[in-house]
């Protein structure tokens, strides 16, 4: 009993009791605040996990490490969770109105900008990886801070999906300042268009393609998300899109959340680098924001059938939260202004971008001498 | 890393070379996104195409 004790007292730190309340906090912000639960909440209890004295969760026989080897540290379980997310996307959309995706191209901006900030105080795997927060995505965040070998990738997940639930905070004020109450006022009718069948097929097939061939970094990233669509596109896979949009998704979530975890160990996580990260991925979704907004105002100088610019923040891929944050916005501006299909038509788009964004972040890297297989 | 071991990494250099990377990044998703609006306008016009001749 007495050697129990003792071991306790060596092995105890006052760093511990901080990670069980942020492990806490994470825990309350996902019931209480319902801020990205599926993740949060996992996260928030492996935290606890990990920061108990001689944890046996992890280690070289830990149950966490060893979820941690078999599924993150090769990037597996991000790009299965993506099979499941890709299933769940209705891209019709943006098929009947391809030219909305060019806001989901400038509303990555924030990325490139954080990636640029970053490098400032951080080497260029570390600055890529928390630039890639901007992606507003947790698979690709995981699979590019993994892809690089970050030192700082509990801090990054953390930030990501934080900043993710917190888009309806970061985004309106953001959206206020750079718009003008008239430009929030344009109204957008929607004209909805029949896309075929085999548009819905091919577009898949073929996006993984021209990505793949652009940035053969990002062939798993989005060639997984877009078999999870081929799956619910074909028509004659209903149980298989079924079970990844919700089985397997869930699944794979349990395992994804609980074993990031593992990334908020005490003395890796509680440092002023992580406040700088935090800081730092705010700029990133700040930055995304403004890039679509004023891309949308920098093309209405030129259109005579102006384009509400708010949309152009929706290409931030929080799916499906910034296509309803922005569509809200225009409804307390002009209750007749219905921008849901144009802000979800861009909000899509943004996932492609994100994707696509993640892929040549690798691809720079390698450019750097930077990309660790 | 602590404050002091940030401070010693702090590197105008590193900036300055990765700030290419903020415009060769937006270039490049830029014209991928383009390819791909491209491609959808012409699956879109194919389809209605193949529609047509199949309505005639």
């Amino acid at each position: 009993m007495s050697e129990i004790f003792t071991s306790l007292v060596e092995n105890f730190d006052w760093r511990f009791v901080v990670m069980w309340c942020i492990g806490g906090l994470l825990i309350y912000l996902a019931i209480k605040k319902d801020m990205e639960p599926t993740l949060l909440l996992p996260l928030g209890f492996g935290t606890i996990m990990v920061n108990l004295p001689l944890s046996g969760a992890i280690g070289p026989e830990g149950p966490l490490t060893t979820l941690f080897d078999a599924g993150i540290a090769n990037e597996l379980f991000p790009l299965i969770l993506f099979i499941g997310i890709g299933a769940m996307i209705d891209f019709g959309p943006v098929l009947a109105n391809p030219k909305l995706m060019i806001f989901g191209a400038a509303a990555q901006f924030g990325i490139f900008l954080t990636f640029c900030l970053a490098s400032l105080f951080f080497d260029l795997n570390d600055a890529a990886s928390i630039g890639i927060i901007g992606a507003a995505d947790g698979p690709t965040a995981i699979v590019v801070a993994e892809r690089l070998n970050s030192n700082f990738k509990g801090a990054i997940t953390v930030a990501a999906y934080s900043y993710m639930a917190l888009v309806p905070i970061i985004q309106p004020p953001i959206i206020k300042l750079l718009t003008t109450k008239k430009e929030r006022l344009i109204r957008m009718p929607y004209e909805g268009k029949e896309i075929s069948k085999s548009t819905r097929i091919l577009f898949p097939i073929i996006i993984t393609i021209i990505a793949g061939l652009v940035a053969p970094s990002a062939v798993a990233l989005v060639g997984f998300l877009m078999f999870g669509n081929l799956i619910r596109e074909c028509g004659v896979l209903d149980s298989l899109s079924e079970t990844a949009q919700k089985v397997l998704a869930n699944l794979v979530t349990i395992f994804l959340g609980i074993t990031i975890s593992t990334k908020m160990y005490a003395y890796d996580f509680l440092n002023v680098a992580t406040l700088l990260i935090l800081a730092l991925g705010l700029f990133a979704f700040i930055f995304d924001t403004a890039g679509g907004v004023l891309f949308a105002k920098f093309l209405n100088l030129f259109l005579k059938k102006k384009i509400n610019p708010m949309i152009g923040a929706a290409g931030i891929s929080a799916f499906p939260m910034s296509g309803r944050v922005v569509h809200k916005m225009g409804l307390k501006e002009d209750p007749q202004n219905f921008l849901l299909m144009h802000s979800i038509g861009v909000n899509v788009s943004g996932q492609i971008a994100s994707v696509i964004a993640g892929g040549l972040i690798l691809s720079f890297a390698a450019g750097f001498g930077g990309f660790i297989g | 890393m602590n404050f002091n071991e940030i401070i010693d990494n702090f590197s105008f250099d590193r900036f300055l070379f990765s700030l290419s990377y903020v415009w060769e990044g937006m270039l490049c998703i830029f014209l991928v996104i383009g390819v791909i609006i491209l491609s959808i306008y012409l699956m879109n016009s194919a389809s209605k195409r193949s529609k047509k001749i199949k309505k005639d």
